[in-house]
């Protein structure tokens, strides 16, 4: 049997790996300055330098680009052994310690130069041995490559790398696009970077502000926040700074200017040991600090293979949880020290807040009195509704809060809100944690609330409650009377949950047929049991004392039906068909009465 | 204040960032307005946009509504109200009217009909069609109707009215798990994972289903890293109701008592309020599963550590500080009423056999 080997076809893995592994067409930049650095930490680790790496990067336009490192080095064999073999990698070290210190784990990486560029054209001199050999590798797109002795020998060890653009490749290699490359790849790397270009020399790298020393606090302040200008276009509100031992992190979260929701993906910038990993990474802080976008740089955690986001263990898990606990300390010292600033955050980022505060006791007890929320009597803080009312009384959906609204105005107190997502349990926590009472109201528990009546007044009103509720029988309601205030206010229509969501049921089953009336009325099955709608006459409006008097049944009936239509309408209650056709009719019929009964009995109650 | 002024200050409350359950109730709100004024391009419009943040807020009753007016609308002035948006919406109608067992057998049979009907008048390529016709006849019990819409699903093209990438092998795992083929559904639900393929809820829910079959199969490490995976993306979300139940469910199988208990509480309420009954049902088996473990691992009378806060319908005795035992019954019972319900619906025992083998 003969044996034979599989042919690579360079150029389409190549083409494959720029296409899925590669997240964009520089990642060449990354490559090389990552092979630079870890050249220089190679030599570190042999007991051969004490300084800083030196990049330097030489692109001075016409499709060139040179990086010239000062590191270890490659030997003969070396050369055969890893740069031209995919997958293997000079830095996959015995001892796993030191393996951490390289950055690059997969020896993939050279390939992607060959993204823009048809040869890789290497120099290297070890740095193993004394007066070693400056030797050659060139490498084809193609699968080929040659290695020689350089006729252009390095005057230090090291390596110099120089690639020439492929036709349409020519922008990566403009001076301008190169330094933004390096600039956003490795200006945290710890090393010097230093870019020729047809403008002079340049330093590319940086401190990042969190690991400089300020003249001042606000001087600081003045520095971070410039920092998050340069990096993400935003003017931001505050920072934060951030560490984790777990997963050896650093960095800053910074406080958006405007108000965000949970559902938007976190985009934090994250470094590993100095070079950019990604842009969009969301994994490193929790999901309720939506309200900040970080730069962090991680040394300990263990990257995917796409170099683009990190492995989920418990290292990661740890560190989560370490960055978030960095920014609540921030908040409870906020809360402690700076109301201002805390109050200008709360304003613009409460349901983040609010989110943190249902989950964590011990932050909802600090920021709690902060909190804002709607209530009848406008937004207010907590603690100032807490001042105002001993017990908690929210309604628990908006739909309730509005139709509650005038009436627990009327009786001069204050319901809060709490329809939004997390303010009821917001409330239940503060009142289950300070014992503090809490009450639900809605319309239905409110009437049911309202003042009897007494015997005589029953009696008074029983044949104005028989006319109603002949009235109101086809439309799923009954008619009540009670005491309550405003006196102004002659009726209240009150409707369970269930109920008003049969009558939106009934409302559209109007305008479909066949199979979706079908489908509407399956819906409706389950909530028909429950009690139908009321309408409570107010005893103490005059009016209603005044319906109360009228005797011709006829007069009383249109009379009710107007009525019963206008507090839908007062209500903000949408009108059925049927409802819409019953104010027609009622007017009419009174205006027929009113004519026909001329100065009788009928016409003088119209007054 | 005008209607239209009022109109005017919800759209632009709208505009800012605000949470899908703020978004729902301003928008039937504007509802609301819309009909009381009789202005059916408004009632349109935000009913669109209702159904839109609906999907994050899992109040599907109110879906099949305010989509029931907008057909209707559509049928009626098609060129005034196109049907583009309800295309897609109606595969989450469906799916939705059948997990809810007051929707009749005959309505949800009728529905795909109608659907297909509507797609192929579109155009499309009907895999849409196909999976959902899969969803319906797993959920009435009919096995082969299933697996036979599934073969035509799996080779039908793509378009735009597809589910993407990620929700179609979900929906798959899901359906062949009602079917009772659990290696398949694993099998599919692993490589959706290996894909690192996410969308809104994937891979959340993939983990959640993954657990009892990787407990089975002896996988424990597994098991272990999709529970905590898992459930650190699920916690948060009031929809994903059956998650909660799967991961409830696992903390039970090993033995983390304590997590049982808070989990429970957590979750209870949530998946109590939730209209699509089917997941309740889930979710009420996997915490007899649960509790069931507890009381078995010679912890009856075991009661959670802290006082209970539990909503008023888990009507249990001493609700403060309940044991796992009775927790257990009241989960027993309200999950077989609820199988009993849909078993009624479909004309089969399918369902209650399915639930009853959640162990």
């Amino acid at each position: 049997m003969v044996e034979h080997r599989f042919q690579i076809d360079l150029r389409g893995l190549i083409d494959l790996l720029s296409n899925h592994l590669y997240g964009s067409p520089d990642v060449f930049v990354r490559e090389l300055l990552q092979n630079a650095v870890d050249a220089h930490t190679a030599l570190t680790q042999a007991g051969l330098s004490d300084d800083a790496a030196h990049v330097r990067v030489r692109a001075l336009g016409g499709g060139e680009l040179v990086f010239e490192d000062d590191g270890i080095g490659l030997e003969e064999d070396e050369i055969h052994r890893f740069l031209a073999t995919i997958g293997q990698s000079s830095k996959r070290a015995v001892d796993v310690a030191s393996a951490r210190d390289f950055l690059g784990q997969f020896g993939i990486g050279l390939l992607s130069c060959f993204v823009v560029s048809d040869t890789i054209d290497v120099r290297t001199r070890s740095a193993r041995k004394q007066d070693a050999p400056t030797l050659r590798w060139l490498g084809h797109a193609d699968g080929t490559y040659a290695i020689t002795a350089s006729d252009e020998p390095l005057a230090r060890p090291g390596t110099r790398v120089v690639l020439r653009a492929k036709p349409g490749r020519i922008e990566h290699f403009e001076p301008a696009r190169v330094h933004d490359a390096l600039a956003r790849y490795g200006s945290l790397l710890p090393a010097r970077i230093e870019l020729t270009t047809p403008k002079g020399l340049e330093r590319v790298d940086r401190t990042p502000p969190w690991r400089r020393e300020h003249p001042s606090a606000a001087a600081r302040r003045e520095a971070m926040l410039a920092f998050g200008r340069e990096c993400f276009g935003t003017e931001f509100l505050d920072y934060v700074p951030l560490e984790s031992r777990a997963g050896g992190i650093d960095g800053v979260a910074f406080v958006l200017p405007h108000a965000t929701v949970t559902a938007s993906r976190r985009a934090d910038r994250v470094y590993l040991k100095g070079m950019l990993l990604t842009d969009k990474a969301d994994e490193l802080l929790p999901s309720w600090a939506f309200f900040v976008k970080a730069v962090l740089d991680v040394r300990d955690l263990r990257p995917l293979a796409s170099r683009e986001s990190f492995v989920a263990d418990a290292t990661l898990e740890a560190a989560r949880a370490a960055l978030g606990h960095g920014l609540t300390s921030w908040l409870r010292e906020l809360a402690r020290s700076d109301e201002d600033r805390l109050h200008a955050l709360l304003a613009l980022h409460h349901h983040p807040i609010k989110q943190l505060a249902e989950e964590d006791a011990e932050f909802l007890a600090l920021v709690g009195p902060w909190l804002p929320f709607e209530t009848t009597s406008g937004p207010m803080r907590f603690e100032e509704y807490l001042a105002k009312e001993p017990t908690i009384r929210y309604a628990r959906t908006v739909d309730a809060f509005r139709q509650v609204a005038p009436l627990v105005a009327a009786q001069g107190r204050i319901a809060i809100n709490a329809g939004y997502s997390h303010d009821h349990a917001i409330l239940e926590r503060w009142a289950a944690m300070h014992d503090v009472a809490l009450e639900r109201v809605d319309a239905t528990s409110l009437a049911d609330a309202f003042a009897d009546v007494d015997l005589d007044a029953r009696t008074h009103v029983m044949p104005l409650l028989r006319v109603a509720d002949a009235v109101l029988q086809p439309f799923r309601c009954t008619a009540q009377v009670k005491r309550f205030s405003p006196a102004t206010l002659p009726a209240l229509y009150v409707a369970s949950e269930d109920t008003a969501f049969v009558r939106s049921i009934e409302r559209t089953k109007e305008a479909t047929d066949g199979l979706w009336s079908s489908v509407l009325d399956d819906l409706a099955s389950t909530r028909r049991h429950a009690p139908g709608a009321r309408l409570t006459f107010n005893y103490d409006n005059p009016l209603v004392l005044r319906l109360a008097r009228v005797e011709d049944r006829e007069l009383l009936r249109r009379l009710l039906e107007v009525l019963y239509v206008q507090t839908l309408l007062l209500g903000h209650h949408p009108l059925s068909a049927g409802e819409m056709n019953l104010v027609n009719e009622g007017l009419t019929g009174l205006i027929e009465l009113s004519l026909e009964g001329g100065t009788g009995g009928g016409g003088r109650m119209l007054q | 204040m005008s209607w239209r002024e009022e109109l005017a200050r919800i759209e632009t409350e709208l505009d800012r960032a605000v949470p899908a359950p703020t978004r729902v109730a301003l928008l039937e709100r504007a509802i609301d307005l819309s009909d009381a004024n009789a202005s059916r391009d408004d009632g349109w419009f935000f009913r669109l946009e209702l159904m839109s943040a609906i999907y994050h807020t899992g109040d599907w009753d109110k879906l099949l509504l305010h989509f029931g007016w907008c057909i209707a609308a559509h049928d009626a002035d098609p060129e005034r109200f196109p049907d583009y948006d309800l295309l897609w919406k109606y595969k989450w109608v469906i799916n939705e009217a059948a997990r809810m067992p007051q929707i009749a057998r005959a309505r949800l049979v009728a529905l795909v009909d109608d659907m297909e009907r509507r797609f192929r008048g579109a155009g499309s390529t009907l895999r849409a069609v196909h999976e959902h016709r899969a969803i319906v006849m797993a959920r009435i019990g009919e096995r082969d109707a299933t697996r036979e819409a599934i073969a035509l699903w799996e080779v039908a093209s793509r378009d735009d009215l597809s589910d993407c990438r990620a929700c179609d092998p979900d929906t798959l795992a899901d359906t062949l798990h009602l079917i009772g083929e659990t290696e398949g559904a694993v099998e599919v639900a692993r490589a959706l994972l290996a894909s690192r393929m996410t969308c809104a809820e994937i891979p959340h829910r993939v983990h959640a289903r993954l657990l009892a079959s990787l407990v089975a199969r002896g996988e424990h490490d597994a098991a272990a890293d999709h529970h905590a995976r898992g459930y650190a993306l699920c916690r948060r979300s009031d929809k994903l109701v059956e998650a909660h139940g799967h991961h409830l469910a696992h903390a039970g199988r090993v033995a983390l008592d304590d997590d049982v208990f808070a989990m429970f509480e957590r979750h209870v309420a949530g998946a109590l309020r939730y209209p699509a009954v089917w997941d309740r049902m889930v979710f009420l088996a996997c915490a007899r599963l649960a509790f069931g473990a507890v009381a078995r691992r010679r912890q009856r009378h075991l009661r959670h550590g802290l006082p209970m806060r539990l909503p008023d319908e888990v009507r249990i005795d001493d609700r403060d500080a309940p044991t796992a035992r009775a927790l257990a019954a009241w989960a027993d019972a309200e999950a077989t009423a609820l199988a009993t319900a849909f078993d009624r619906r479909n004309g089969n025992d399918a369902v209650s056999r399915w639930v009853a083998a959640i162990v």
